[in-house]
């Protein structure tokens, strides 16, 4: 009878503290926008050089090298994404030679899902930069990618790194 | 190289050219995959190269390194009087001519082998024996060297990495990064230093003295010795585990000393202590790296 009780009273302590334990339905709530993300002023903050030409990679470094000190040698440039006006401003500084063209009009690719920033669309001087990470409004970095052509040969690429302002 | 600077600078015409008789194409090439063998038969001067270059018969490839094939082989050179038909090379013109070909393939050999041996040819008409203004029908023996790709660890190498054997795919406006692997040093003075700089100069023209620099690094005067006080923007940043590397822009670094601007084509470097004490206190070696110059 004793051992019955014993069992009973474990089984009763189990389910009670499994109901106890039982978590709260959480939400995920509204997706954060990354036009609310982008906009504002970045500062250049690190600048990592991509090798396009190596065919097989064993380590990171084999295809990125920050040159982060050869590129910001003064005071780096700063852009300013914003979102009412849908318009980009520079101020000039070092690694402003990345950028064909330091104002007028941007837009993502996509406004729900973006992977690219394109300055200018459809203009003589569009610019396109891939999005290497998401830019929500919590996070500190932009990071963008531009590429370096010679005619539809890629020669080099650059992450550019910019910390929100 | 030579032939890239050809077409970069010049499109198609430069004096380093010049000296070219015979080179393969791509630079480098896989000797498993599909070559160009091209000859200028302009630039073959004995024999009878001049004829030849100006000849509307058939002209043939004759060849005998990495392999020759024996007689009854279908690519076997065939007698001096009448060439192999499936040796016969095609005609591009203006005197130039080329073989297509698998080297692997058409010599039955190894890569090794194409590495090892230099491919060594030379172009006849199909009867060897003919009479061009007084010699035989051929040009004189033609080399052309298979450099193998560079393996493994590197004493000196640049990032980006070489896109072909000693061209970068990027310009000189672009950063590169010039890498010194203390570790496979063989010069003993250097084995336990850390005080490196990667002395640089850059080419400007395609003379041996067509270059802009602050320290002439492959000419150490007496003036010169103190390295660190003369070029200390050129000192390698210490990355640990016995590499150091010196990061810039060739365009930005010789701005002082290109005051006109002149287009960068190269640069050349070497490694070497901030204060010159004796000859062993630099890298034996002084690489060059030459640029992209086709798009700015």
């Amino acid at each position: 009878m004793k051992t019955k009780f014993n069992i009973l009273t474990i089984a009763l302590c189990c389910a009670l503290s499994a109901i106890s334990c039982k978590r709260d339905k959480k939400e995920l709530g509204d997706r954060p926008s990354q036009t609310n993300g982008i906009s504002g002023t970045w500062v250049l903050s690190r600048v990592d050089q991509i090798d396009v030409n190596v065919e097989v990679a064993f380590r990171e470094s084999d295809t990125l090298l920050s040159v982060t000190e050869a590129i910001l040698t003064g005071n780096p440039m700063e852009i300013t994404f914003d979102k009412s006006s849908s318009n980009f401003t520079t101020k000039a500084g070092d690694g402003i030679e990345f950028f064909e063209t330091t104002l007028g009009s941007w837009a993502f690719d996509n406004a729900d899902y973006p992977s690219k920033v394109i300055l200018n669309a459809s203009q003589s001087n569009e610019a396109t930069y891939n999005l290497v990470k998401p830019v929500r409004p919590q996070d500190s970095y932009l990071v963008l990618k531009y590429n370096k052509m010679c005619g539809n040969q890629r020669t080099v690429s650059y992450h550019l790194w910019y910390s929100r302002k | 190289m030579k032939k890239s600077i050809l077409s970069f600078v010049f499109g198609g015409c430069s004096l380093l050219s010049m000296a070219q008789k015979a080179w393969v194409e791509p630079d480098p090439i896989n000797p498993n995959d599909s070559i160009t063998i091209w000859v200028d038969l302009n630039k073959c001067l004995d024999f009878g190269g001049p004829a030849l270059a100006t000849t509307t018969d058939d002209l043939y490839m004759w060849t005998w390194s990495p392999f020759e094939h024996k007689l009854g082989h279908p690519l076997h050179n065939g007698t001096w009087g009448a060439s192999n038909d499936a040796l016969k090379m095609r005609n591009d013109g203006n005197g130039l001519v080329y073989f297509r070909m698998v080297p692997t393939q058409f010599y039955e050999v190894s890569a090794g082998s194409i590495y090892a041996n230099p491919i060594k040819l030379l172009v006849k008409k199909k009867n060897g024996s003919d009479d061009c203004g007084g010699s035989e029908c051929k040009t004189e023996d033609l080399e052309i060297k298979i450099t193998a790709p560079v393996t493994g660890p590197r004493k000196l190498y640049c990032f980006p990495n070489l896109k072909t054997k000693d061209t970068l795919s990027i310009n000189s406006s672009d950063v590169v990064t010039i890498f010194y692997d203390r570790n496979l040093e063989t010069n003993d003075t250097l084995k336990d230093k850390e005080d490196f700089y990667c002395v640089v100069k850059a080419r400007t023209g395609l003379t041996e003295t067509d270059f802009v620099f602050y320290v002439n690094g492959d000419e150490i005067k007496a003036a010169d010795r103190d390295v660190a006080g003369k070029v200390p923007q050129m000192k390698m940043k210490n990355y640990g585990g016995g590499k150091f590397g010196f990061t810039f822009i060739p365009s930005k670094l010789f701005s002082g000393v290109n005051p006109s601007n002149q287009k960068i084509l190269s640069i050349k470097y070497k490694v070497m202590r901030g204060y010159i004490r004796k000859q062993y206190d630099w890298v034996e070696e002084s690489p060059e790296y030459w640029f992209n110059t086709v798009c700015n």
